[in-house]
């Protein structure tokens, strides 16, 4: 019976205008969208290495000075070679699947230079040229797609699943034959979404297959959450179906549903997040570092002094190094010491608003979904925190090794400079990304299981009891 | 039978339905509260940026003896405006930066931009009363209308009308005042929200041209919904049943008001990409280092450009030699690298602008399919939140930036004596430093920037009307044959 059911279910798909250019539009947007993420992720992973390779070649000119400096084939001057001048290049790489969920990640910076003469305001390399116009509305990549278009196309593909059949007067004889009502809604629907979700995964493991190397782990828990989203809203199409007689009141409230998961909760929970949990302002923080540049500018002799007096076995420089120097570091370290609490402030907070968002993601499984594709893909707001965190603690690091030579003016040795830290970015492991998403993605699984239960003709809610 | 009575039967199926009445109190309901999401944020926004541009201007003044070009470098910021109308519409606002630094040799960018710390669920989408009005809106318009025709020829009382004799002219002008009755009793009071939301709780910061940018924003909502009203009608007028009309504009809505902006927007950073950041950067340090060869430039041969320079100071103060110049030549030429590269940033920036117009241009194409993306251009420019107007003050802010180095410059000109690098101005010299206080710029700069979206929407309306019309006339006539 089921089989004859497919069949017919098939036969009518490919009779139905509608449900071509459905699947047509499906194909057209899941391939595109892979493609503009693909074009997206190769254009900024190149800048990423054209940036590193400069700030390396900077360095090398650097460090050959500086040989020539230590064998003695090249007479010294204030400006070569010196500590103050050393830089590291931190970038934040894309994601695995970067290419696949655009997301935060072509707003938020990817270019920080590590040396002495930056501090935390300045260390971000500038950026922030793109057009606010087109940044505003955001890309139209695979996780837009399957949050927010896959279900709506799942909606015009089924909601008339049943109820065509009850407009035509065909639902008796339909039901005449051996099949449950049950039963037809349920196969149809595994037919319909089959394909549609069949073109999607295509895209998906296309989008997979693009990746760099390493990703397979990552592409596996994507497919996963695609799954999982699908079929919660195969099963919530189900329920609606089944419980309502006309097709256009099927559609009106699986499109309020959809506007409502898609739209209105994710916008509330964004509202209710920013005004329960509001970030300290960057223009607070602004003010704060420029206050203390100043500060460490007008007090620079002093501090100087001070800290020469607690290392006198420091002064022993080789050459005067120029005064700005001296200065640029230490406001730069003032800064970082005085805008600490307000950084402190700023990561509690957002880690106290991500906590709010992710008790409040249950309450649509787009937010579920959204959050899930974007942690595994990497381009989540977390992950660019945390670059930026580390990138903090590589320069604080660095101002610690390089403090006291260049406080005292003296040359680094090559030797020393081959012991610094630098920077190098650690992103979160497949076993840690699925420790994050699992919740979310039993949540999903174990509305399903409700879904199908309530469906159950048993079952008093049943919408076929 | 007149059109106002087929008008007044709507009227009246549209009250004892109490579907207008219920949509009226959920759209308020919503605009309410976006409306209050708004009105904080630009109140929170403006008070952060007097606080900020308050701070900058007590560490300007307390930087005690200070040689000037180094202050030049430390300088200072430039804070946006946050406009009245941004409440209403935050546009792009979010997606521009909020200050610029005025650093010496260089234009900066502006930073800063708030969509970096709204996280990830702001990707979805902004509430904002714009963006219920661009995509709720029409929903709306579609769920009170769908029936206007099909559900007449469903119930088959469009063939008893028609068997009186009335004219398809005459239904259709009842159904049109009818559609333009329930869309005037449903915007009205959300017009008016708007207005005493704006004009009483507003915190922002003033525009001067508030009631004809507001006037504005009410006109082209009317056209963009007049728009929605007559395709539903026409589309109503074309569907067999009650059904096919709801499931053919439900999926009209949602191609035209979600995925077309949205596919539009990636279309445009596809067909002309974005600039890269750091390219970018490049180019304007090369900018900054054409003068000077590299900087600092202490020891370094002069550039050609420095030489040509130096001859015309040479020429002007009548001397064989910097030395015996009236006033120090390394001061002037801070003064003059400044004025070599200020033409160069001009035409880079203007490069990007025109890449963005490139950008936008391709988003222009497609209002051809969605008139979501013309009204929401229009919006947010009528909002003073758009792309032009944080243009306009990017280059607001580059002019103070010349006229505060200017100053700078000039003190260490003509005050500094015979060595600039050990010069101090005095603490009182900072507080001749012009404060930047340029409001948002006048709706008049850009008109006719807005023109071609302006023109879509009125082409979309009248096609729609025309579409309504023919779709009516279509139905009354197919109902009278039979």
């Amino acid at each position: 019976m089921t089989s004859a059911l497919v069949k017919l279910e098939l036969l009518r798909l490919r009779r139905s205008r509608a449900a071509w250019a459905i699947l047509a539009f499906a194909l057209f947007a899941s391939f595109y969208s892979v493609w503009s993420g693909v074009s997206w992720r190769a254009s900024h992973s190149a800048s990423l290495v054209a940036y590193e390779a400069a700030i390396e070649a900077k360095m090398d000119v650097w460090l050959e000075t500086l040989v020539a400096i230590e064998s003695g084939e090249r007479f010294a001057t204030p400006f070569d070679a010196r500590p103050s001048q050393v830089e590291f290049a931190a970038t934040h790489p894309v994601g695995p699947l970067g290419h696949l969920a655009v997301g935060s990640a072509e707003l938020l910076p990817a270019r920080a230079n590590i040396g002495p003469l930056k501090n935390q305001n300045l260390m971000v390399e500038r950026y922030g040229f793109e057009n606010p116009t087109t940044l505003t509305l955001g890309r139209f990549d695979l996780a837009f797609l399957i949050v927010v278009v896959l279900p709506l196309l799942m909606i015009a593909l089924s909601f008339d699943v049943i109820a065509a059949d009850r407009s035509r007067g065909t639902i008796n004889l339909l039901l005449a034959s051996r099949a449950s009502k049950q039963r037809v809604i349920a196969t149809r629907l595994l037919v319909r979404n089959g394909i549609l979700g069949g073109i999607v995964a295509l895209a998906v493991v296309f989008g997979i297959a693009m990746a760099p190397e390493g990703a397979a782990a990552f592409g596996l828990l994507w497919s996963l959450v695609f799954l999982a989203y699908s079929l919660f809203w195969i099963g919530l199409i189900y329920l609606v179906v089944g419980r309502t007689s006309r097709s256009e009141t099927s559609a009106a409230v699986l499109v309020s549903l959809w506007a409502l998961f898609t739209f209105a909760a994710p916008a509330l929970a964004n509202s209710a997040g920013e005004a329960l949990y509001p970030l300290p302002s960057n223009l607070d923080y602004l003010s704060d570092a420029r206050v203390a540049q100043n500060d460490a500018w007008k007090r620079r002799p002093e501090l100087t002094a001070k800290y020469l007096s607690d290392h006198p076995e420091l002064v022993a420089n080789e050459m005067e190094a120029p005064e700005f120097a001296h200065a640029y570091f230490l406001a730069n370290v003032m800064e970082i010491e005085s805008t600490a609490p307000i950084v402190a402030a700023f990561e509690d907070s957002h880690a106290r608003r991500s906590a709010f968002v992710d008790k409040l993601q249950f309450t649509s499984p787009a937010i579920v979904a959204q959050r899930a594709l974007f942690r595994i893909a990497g381009s989540d707001f977390d992950r660019t925190l945390s670059f930026l965190t580390q990138a903090r603690a590589a320069l604080t690091n660095l101002n610690d090794e390089l403090r006291p030579v260049i406080l005292a003016s003296n040359r680094m040795s090559t030797e020393d400079f081959a012991g610094l830290s630098g920077f190098e970015f650690k992103s979160n492991s497949p076993a840690a990304v699925l420790g994050q998403i699992s919740i979310p993605v039993a949540f999903l699984v174990a509305c399903l299981c409700l879904f199908v239960a309530l469906g159950r003709p048993g079952n008093r809610y049943s919408p076929f009891a | 039978m007149k059109a106002g009575v087929i008008a007044a039967k709507e009227a009246l199926v549209a009250r004892r339905g109490k579907r207008l009445w219920a949509l009226s109190l959920g759209v308020i309901a919503v605009m309410v509260a976006s409306m209050a999401i708004g009105l904080n944020r630009t109140a929170t926004f403006e008070t952060e940026r007097a606080a900020a541009a308050e701070s900058d201007k007590a560490v300007w003044l307390d930087q005690g003896f200070r040689n000037p070009h180094k202050a030049a470098h430390f300088s200072r910021y430039v804070f946006k405006p946050i406009p009245t109308l941004a409440s209403f519409d935050p546009g792009a606002i979010d997606f521009g930066g909020i200050a610029v630094w005025m650093e010496a040799h260089i234009q900066n960018p502006s930073r800063f931009r708030r969509a970096e710390s709204t996280g990830d669920l702001s990707r979805f989408v902004g509430l904002s009363p714009a963006w219920v009005l661009q995509v709720i809106m029409p929903l709306i318009v579609i769920l009170l209308l769908f029936g206007a025709y099909a559900g007449e020829r469903e119930d088959g009382t469009l063939r008893q009308v028609m068997s009186y004799g009335v004219s398809p002219g005459a239904v259709f002008k009842g159904k049109l005042r009818g559609a333009s009755s329930a869309l005037l009793k449903l915007l009205l009071p959300v017009f008016a929200l708007i207005a005493i939301a704006v004009f009483v709780f507003d915190r922002g910061y003033p525009q001067e041209d508030l009631p004809v940018r507001l006037a504005g924003i009410v006109g082209i909502y009317g056209i963009y919904l007049f728009a929605f009203a007559m395709l539903t009608i026409g589309v109503s007028a074309l569907s067999p049943s009650r059904r096919s009309a709801a499931v053919s504009l439900l999926a009209i809505w949602c191609l035209v008001t979600v995925l077309l902006p949205r596919f539009a927007n990636d279309a445009a950073v596809t067909a002309t990409p974005q600039p890269d950041s750091y390219q970018t950067w490049k180019d304007l340090e090369e900018i900054k280092a054409e003068y000077w060869g590299v900087i600092p430039a202490f020891g370094i041969p002069l550039t050609d450009i420095r030489k040509r320079e130096m001859a015309r100071f040479l020429e002007k103060f009548q001397v064989a030699n910097v030395e015996d110049a009236p006033v120090p030549w390394s001061a002037w030429e801070l003064q003059a690298s400044e004025e070599y590269s200020d033409p160069l940033y001009d035409a880079y920036y203007a490069g990007l602008n025109d890449l963005y117009g490139r950008q936008e241009d391709t988003r222009f194409w497609l209002t051809a399919l969605s008139p979501t993306i013309s009204v929401m251009a229009l919006s947010s420019g009528l909002s003073g939140s758009d792309r032009l107007h944080h243009y306009d003050f990017v280059k607001s802010a580059e002019e103070h930036r010349r006229v505060v180095i200017r100053q700078l410059n000039e003190d260490l000109l003509y005050n500094s004596g015979a060595d600039p690098m050990v010069y101090e101005s005095p603490t009182s010299f900072w507080g001749e430093v012009a404060d930047y206080e340029a409001g948002p710029p006048p709706l008049t700069n850009f008109t006719g920037s807005y023109l071609p979206y302006l023109l879509v929407m009125v082409l979309w309306a009248s096609g729609a009307f025309l579409f309504a019309r023919w779709a009516a006339f279509r139905a009354a006539n197919m109902e009278t044959a039979v």
